[in-house]
């Protein structure tokens, strides 16, 4: 059976032929990216109910967004089916819900952010005048080369660079896509895989030490997850967008050195920075907007981090079903929240001049991208693996 | 008092900066304090001087501060 995976050989084989049939400008092109993409999508599909789920989860959007003026009610329906379909362990478990309709397809994440937005940008996109296809709207959501692991693309943003005419690429730009490509695949197979056998090592080992040694081993631990993900996920990206590029499509940049943040808020503008501008435009905005208007009395500021905290808390939980990314979605929430803080506190206690002036330092820099660094390993260790599970097994 | 001038009191308010003056090409680019966070005090703090409420697409479509100016101006029309 095909696996969709960055890493399976046919998928490859489809990133590196995929530009014959999608870098032109023929009257089919839209027809054969669909093809293409109900094919990668269609290999996920295990039986004719996760058809039939599909199917709904994936028209309802374009099928309701014309017909109803209160879109918010479309939106809660797709987070419910969502949040239903991933089934978190820490509801499911508490509240003892019957898990019957196991049919979580490939990239439902993705595919939600996606229909969010279409909903959100409809009425902006009718304004301009704009014919809004299934065909489209059916490529913009299942793109194969987005739909794995993003990054995720705006559907405004997605139709202008379709409808962009398709100029021959030039023999550098393609030597260079392939470079890119390769870097990815470095990347995801060598460097990642290599980290990968150590974090499982230490992982598969907890239970041997103890003490300051189980103190150092998990901290190594937690130190090299983090690059582990940083290594898989940035060259994944770097895969796509540089396939991506080479079939025509102008695919938004994901990563931007992200452990150099000086702090958790800049971390979050410069990891998976697609998902943080979707979080802020879609989640953050809106509710900070909210609790500013009615807790009017209330110290802005306060506010303030408290919705940050609900944000990234629920930037944290889209990542993963169990209590260990209820771990990671409450130490996300608090370091953002606690970054905005502490400088929010720095900058009254010293005034905008000095505040200025201590930030220039080279030593406060490299502190501040340590601390910073300290925290994402640390919270980083409650991904990928049961680590809250291991680590009461070893304090039980 | 008109848009832009009731414009640039809410911006100097916001950013604590008295100096600040605005500019219709003007973006976040060009003052410091605006970043995505401070955005949406900006943008609470225009509502609530200009009596107007913006949507979540609305603020999303803003390039720049003329563009600001030209749909807080459509909001009073």
């Amino acid at each position: 059976m095909f696996e969709v995976a960055i890493e399976s050989l046919w998928f490859v084989i489809l990133l590196v032929i995929s530009p014959v049939f999608l870098r032109n400008n023929w009257k089919y092109r839209e027809w054969i990216f669909l093809g293409l993409n109900l094919f990668v999508f269609g290999v996920g599909i295990r039986s004719i109910s996760q058809l039939l789920f599909a199917a709904l989860f994936i028209l309802l959007p374009y099928i309701l967004t014309p017909r109803l003026k209160n879109k918010t009610w479309i939106i809660v329906v797709l987070v419910v089916c969502f949040a239903y379909e991933m089934k978190y362990d820490w509801i499911f478990g508490v509240l003892n819900i019957p898990y019957v309709f196991a049919w979580k397809l490939l990239g439902l994440s993705y595919i939600l952010f996606r229909e969010i937005d279409f909903v959100m940008q409809y009425e902006w996109l009718k304004e301009e005048g704009e014919e809004i296809r299934l065909v489209d709207y059916l490529n913009y959501l299942l793109s194969f080369y987005t739909i794995i692991c993003g990054p995720i693309m705006r559907f405004r943003d997605y139709l202008a660079d379709w409808k962009e005419e398709k100029q021959p690429l030039e023999k550098a730009e393609i030597y260079s896509c392939f470079n890119r490509m390769l870097n990815g695949y470095i990347k995801v197979f060598l460097i990642s895989g290599v980290i990968h056998n150590y974090t499982d090592k230490a992982f598969r080992n907890f239970e041997r030490w103890s003490g300051i040694t189980f103190l150092i081993i998990f901290l190594g631990f937690a130190f090299l997850n983090a690059w582990y993900i940083y290594f898989n996920f940035s060259g994944f990206c770097d895969i796509v967008i540089a396939a991506g590029k080479l079939a025509g499509f102008t695919i938004p940049e994901n990563f931007n050195q992200p452990y150099l943040a000086r702090s958790l808020s800049e971390y979050w503008n410069r990891h998976h920075i697609t998902l943080s501008q979707w979080i802020r435009d879609y989640i953050y905005s809106p509710i900070f907007k909210w609790g500013i208007t009615k807790f009017e009395k209330a110290d802005i500021n306060i506010i303030q981090y408290v919705m940050l905290f609900v944000t990234f808390f629920i930037a944290g939980i889209w990542h993963g079903n169990t209590v260990n990314y209820l771990i990671y979605a409450i130490l996300e929430g608090l370091g953002v929240s606690g970054s905005m803080w502490w400088n929010n506190t720095l900058k009254k206690k010293m005034g905008k001049k000095k505040y200025k002036e201590y930030q220039s330092k080279a030593i406060v820099k490299w502190m501040e991208i340590g601390v910073t660094w300290g925290y994402i390993c640390i919270s980083f260790a409650f991904v990928g693996y049961d680590t809250w599970g291991a680590l009461m097994n070893i304090f039980r | 008092m008109n848009v832009k001038e009731t414009l640039t009191e809410v911006f100097q308010d916001v950013f604590d900066d008295d100096e600040l003056e605005l500019f219709d090409e003007m973006t976040a680019e060009y003052v410091e304090e605006w970043t995505s966070l401070t955005h949406i005090q900006l943008i609470v703090a225009v509502e609530k001087k200009f009596g107007v409420k913006f949507t979540t697409v609305e603020v999303m479509k803003l390039k720049n501060v003329g563009e600001f100016i030209a749909l807080i101006e459509k909001k009073l029309a």
